[in-house]
């Protein structure tokens, strides 16, 4: 699903970091919806927890540069919560290429 | 009817095998809804999944804004 480089880079551009995160972290809660309902569903558990490890390593990748994105994760000196952007700040509300709207 | 079928015949992929079309309902009741048991088929990547809304391709069904009076989302 990801591409192996993706992951990879050390240091992926921010703003294309946070669209992956933002990518992965919507197709975990589709999953996750469905696993509600279909919790035998061998396929749908492996795709899921694939995910899974890659919304941790994208998301651990993007707080060792760039800062916590939620309450519980490390930060480096100085504190780094206080970065930008903010989530009402067009830099975190990303439009999507070909998105007609 | 035939107006409904042809808009999701238009914007949606061919989904036929995907999604169970034996399915028979016995001693139907009025006022019940009545939603087919999703089967896993393929999944789209996370990006397209973004962009499309959700992660099962049988369940990508796009409103068309140009037929209703509809404004776009304010650009940033």
């Amino acid at each position: 699903m990801l591409e192996g480089g993706t992951i990879m880079d050390a240091k992926m551009n921010k703003k294309e970091l946070l669209k992956e995160i933002t990518a992965v972290h919507f197709s975990l809660i589709d999953l996750h919806l469905y696993l509600n309902t279909h919790p035998t569903d061998q396929n749908a558990l492996v795709s899921y927890n694939s995910l899974v490890t890659n919304a941790r390593i994208l998301k651990e990748n993007y707080e060792k540069f760039y800062g916590p994105l939620s309450y519980g994760s490390y930060s480096p000196y100085p504190w780094q919560w206080i970065n930008e952007p903010w989530p009402w700040e067009c830099e975190a509300n990303f439009k999507l290429c070909g998105e007609e709207r | 009817m035939a107006k409904d079928k042809n808009i999701y015949t238009v914007n949606c992929p061919p989904v036929d095998t995907c999604i169970p079309q034996e399915m028979i309902i016995r001693n139907v009741r009025l006022a019940a809804a009545y939603v087919p048991y999703q089967q896993l088929c393929t999944l789209l990547s996370p990006m397209e999944a973004l962009k499309h809304g959700t992660i099962f391709p049988e369940l990508y069904s796009p409103y068309e804004g140009k037929d209703k009076k509809y404004k776009p989302v304010s650009k940033c």
